[in-house]
């Protein structure tokens, strides 16, 4: 065992590189988001397969008012959205942003302040929504109590986000740092102006809407696009393939993307011009889609062999692919003549966890296994777990995402054919859905490795391996 | 002020923002404010972890302490210390 | 230079965000609220805004939309499901309760397609002794159990007995609604938009 026992103390040495400075400095607020995103990963996921489950087996705990499907599922988003996600993508966005900036992190205090806000909110608005007091909007449910708090601990973030931007040492600006920059203006402007409380009728399902796609849009697209904007060319070690399209994809991105969400109201009561506008955008983002998928990956190309080796590139590769299928998915979903079929139907789940999961989820992951042995100078221990994790979680979203999609285009298929009772549609579902529940069973197991292994980094125990072996036998295997 | 007031104000704002950056961006374009842009894709890297390096690769090492294979690129400050 | 390209970066970040939420949000919603309610639109009684607040409650959204689609767009009309829904159906609703879910039929008109309050009442209680095969949650805590012989007693005390199958209580117990369930059933009867507009 290692003699020192205070995890975070280094060597003082005056040559510290500003790389090791910054990424001490935020080891403390980082680790805590991280801690806590995992925590929410965990009870997000068991809402997540109780609520799945009850679609196999409806009557069962049919008695507990606080298990019922339309409590648990909204528990379930909610926990993972707001818990997980964000959590664990702010925790990478200061990471990140002091690592790009090349400064200690400003306002720390505040970052501490945004967790314990945050959790008191998450903490409130579960417990609300399960026991049935719920704003009735989705993504939204939380009630204003929790919202409010929310919305103070990501303010928080940002001041200090933004504070230490702007004591930055460096002259460029890394890509990343645009996405990051980006989100954390946008997100705080989103969720207060959806929240407010003077819309009603269509005008509030518009803004509905508007908000649930956006919050997607502002921020989690935008930190996953940003960790693997870094990842990807840090770990393989050969700069972003092209600066230029990367440019191009942030603005079109930025301009096209805000326009989306009005494509989950197709079909309804809503001025059919809005839809239209919404569905040219969605199909417009072929655009930033093409060039954050070329700039990927002719980033990788001929480095794919160091997938076999590196955790954090497995999972960035695999959600940067996803973030590539999600979006030519989205954009084929929101033309009229597809919906008419996928609208309404499980379809939209499977999509949206190949976008919440595959994509955005698999590249926190990744950041998660690339930061935390910088954070705790402790390496992971057993990285077969990490295998089992990676595999676990891809199967299972495999599997997910496939059966949610078959499933969904034949109850569209049936809902859409007036000759069939309706029950058919549902009938025609239960095999898929069966399948879904297997999924999520995978997918806890694999969650149970990561967090055991997690635990293990933040106590520094397992078996002690060699200091960080990047640092001194890289050249050895490639040479 | 009421909502629709509000929101006109703001498309105002949008559009004077809109018209303000494609200004900005032209004369950034026109005055080779991107020449060395490419230079930006390269801040990730330092002396320590420079093009080439692969920063992370655990899983082709075994589990077990061995003596590291080579010294060489080893950096500093981030080597731990030796258990005794 | 710096501070002019920043100071452009954030601007334009800003613009496009509120250029989508003007394009999305603003001008919709200046169009859309010059519409008056539909005709024979009328505001929620005390009770079915109970019951809505007991619809919201128990998630029912997550499996329910309610709005009815145009003919060529989906089987809706073919279904009998009701004419399209327009934006005047729908002032009084706050919040609004389109749902982007089909789990379930729509719900739009169900107190046209359904008008009886026992179905409801049995459905809630337990979907399975109605639509064998529904993966619907059965509700039973907005019904309490009751001894048997006292049936007409519950009558007499103006309880509300509901006529579960056989086999689908348990035996010797009689269900009795709560106010709760009673509610909500009187919001689903509400959800009848079959009058003609424009
Ligand atoms: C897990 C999804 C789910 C939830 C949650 C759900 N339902 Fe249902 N509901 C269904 C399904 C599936 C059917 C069709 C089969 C049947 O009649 O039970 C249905 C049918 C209905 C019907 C009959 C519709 C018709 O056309 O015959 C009504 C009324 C209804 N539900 C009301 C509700 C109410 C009220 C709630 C909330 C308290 C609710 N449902 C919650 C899935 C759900």
């Amino acid at each position: 065992m290692n003699p020192e026992s205070n995890p975070l103390k280094i060597d003082e040495s005056p040559e510290l590189s500003a790389r090791v400075l910054s990424d001490i400095s935020v080891s403390r607020p980082v680790l805590a988001f991280f801690a806590f995103a995992v925590a929410w990963l965990l009870i997000g996921t068991v809402f997540g397969l109780t609520a799945s489950l009850k679609f196999n087996f409806p009557d069962w705990l049919g008695s507990f008012p606080a298990l019922t499907f339309g409590r648990v599922r909204p528990a379930h988003l909610n926990a993972i959205m707001y818990g997980w996600v964000s959590l664990a993508s702010a925790g990478c966005a200061i990471w990140l942003t002091v690592r790009l900036c090349q400064v200690e992190v400003r306002w720390r205090k505040l970052l501490y302040a945004s967790v314990l806000l945050w959790n008191l909110g998450l903490l409130y608005g579960t417990i609300s929504i399960l026991t049935g007091n719920n704003q009735g909007l989705e993504w939204l449910e939380f009630p204003r109590g929790a919202a409010i708090l929310i919305a103070v601990a990501f303010v928080c973030l940002s001041l200090s986000i933004l504070r230490t931007f702007h004591a930055r040492q460096v002259k460029h600006i890394y890509v990343s740092l645009w996405y990051i920059m980006a989100s954390v203006v946008w997100f705080p402007l989103l969720y207060v102006i959806a929240n407010l409380p003077f819309y009603s009728g269509v005008t509030q399902a518009a803004v509905n809407w508007w908000f649930a796609h956006n919050a997607i849009t502002v921020w989690f697209t935008p930190i996953g696009l940003a960790a693997a904007y870094y990842f990807i060319p840090k770990v393989v070690g050969r700069p972003i393939y092209s600066y230029y399209l990367s440019l191009l994809g942030f603005w079109s991105f930025a301009l096209f993307y805000n326009w989306n969400g009005i494509h989950h109201l197709v079909g309804g009561p809503l001025p059919t011009w809005l839809i239209s506008v919404s569905i040219v955008a969605s199909v417009l983002m072929f655009i930033p889609v093409i060039t954050v998928a070329i700039n990927h990956h002719l980033t990788t190309v001929g480095h794919f062999d160091k997938l076999r080796y590196s955790p954090t590139l497995r999972f960035v590769v695999f959600g940067a692919m996803c973030y590539t299928a999600v979006s030519f998915q989205g954009s084929i979903e929101a033309l009229r003549s597809f919906s008419e079929i996928s609208h309404f139907t499980h379809y939209t789940i499977g999509h949206a966890h190949l976008g919440m999961y595959a994509f955005v989820t698999m590249i926190l992951f990744g950041a998660i296994y690339y930061t935390m042995p910088r954070l705790t100078k402790w390496e992971w221990p057993y990285p077969v777990l990490i295998k089992y994790h990676f595999w676990l979680v891809a199967l299972g979203i495999g599997l997910y995402v496939g059966s949610m999609t078959i499933g969904g285009i034949l109850q569209g298929l049936y809902m859409n054919d007036a000759s069939r009772p309706f029950i058919s549609s549902v009938e025609v579902t239960q095999p898929y859905l069966l399948a879904r529940s297997l999924a999520g069973v995978l997918i806890l197991i694999g969650h149970l490795i990561f967090i055991y292994l997690f635990s293990l980094m933040i106590l520094r125990r397992g078996p002690e391996r060699k200091a960080p072996p990047w640092q001194e036998e890289a050249e050895v295997i490639f040479p | 002020m009421s909502l629709p007031l509000a929101g006109l104000i703001l498309i105002l704002i949008a559009l004077i923002g809109g018209v303000i950056a494609m200004a900005a961006f032209i004369w950034a374009v026109r005055t080779k404010q991107f020449k060395d842009l490419n230079a930006g894709a390269y801040v990730i890297f330092d002396e320590e972890e420079p093009v080439g390096k692969v920063t992370d690769n655990i899983f082709g090492f075994p589990e077990t302490k061995k003596p590291p294979a080579s010294n060489k690129g080893r950096g500093k400050h981030e080597s731990r210390k030796q258990s005794p | 230079m710096m501070f002019i390209r920043l100071s452009t970066f954030f601007l334009g970040v800003l613009a496009t965000f509120f250029l989508g939420w003007a394009g999305l949000t603003l001008i919709p919603g200046i169009q859309i609220r010059e519409i008056k309610p539909s005709s024979e639109l009328k505001p929620y009684t005390d009770e079915q805004f109970s019951g809505r607040a007991i619809y919201i409650r128990e998630g029912c959204i997550y499996c329910h939309s309610q709005q009815t689609r145009p003919e060529g767009f989906g089987a809706d009309q073919l279904r009998n499901w009701g004419r399209p829904s327009v934006p005047g159906d729908y002032v009084y609703d706050k919040p609004h309760l389109l749902g982007t879910m089909r789990t379930g039929p729509d719900l739009f008109n169900i107190g046209a397609r359904q008008p009886s309050e026992d179905w409801h009442l049995i459905h809630l209680y337990n979907p399975r002794a109605l639509s064998p095969g529904s993966l619907m949650p059965p509700y039973p805590w907005l019904f309490k159990e009751e001894d048997e012989f006292s049936k007409e007693v519950h009558a007499a005390m103006g309880k509300k007995v509901v006529p579960v199958p056989k086999g689908f209580a348990p035996e010797g117990k009689v269900i009795i609604a709560t106010q709760e369930a009673l509610d909500l059933v009187a919001y689903l009867l509400s959800l009848n938009h079959t009058y003609p507009v424009e």
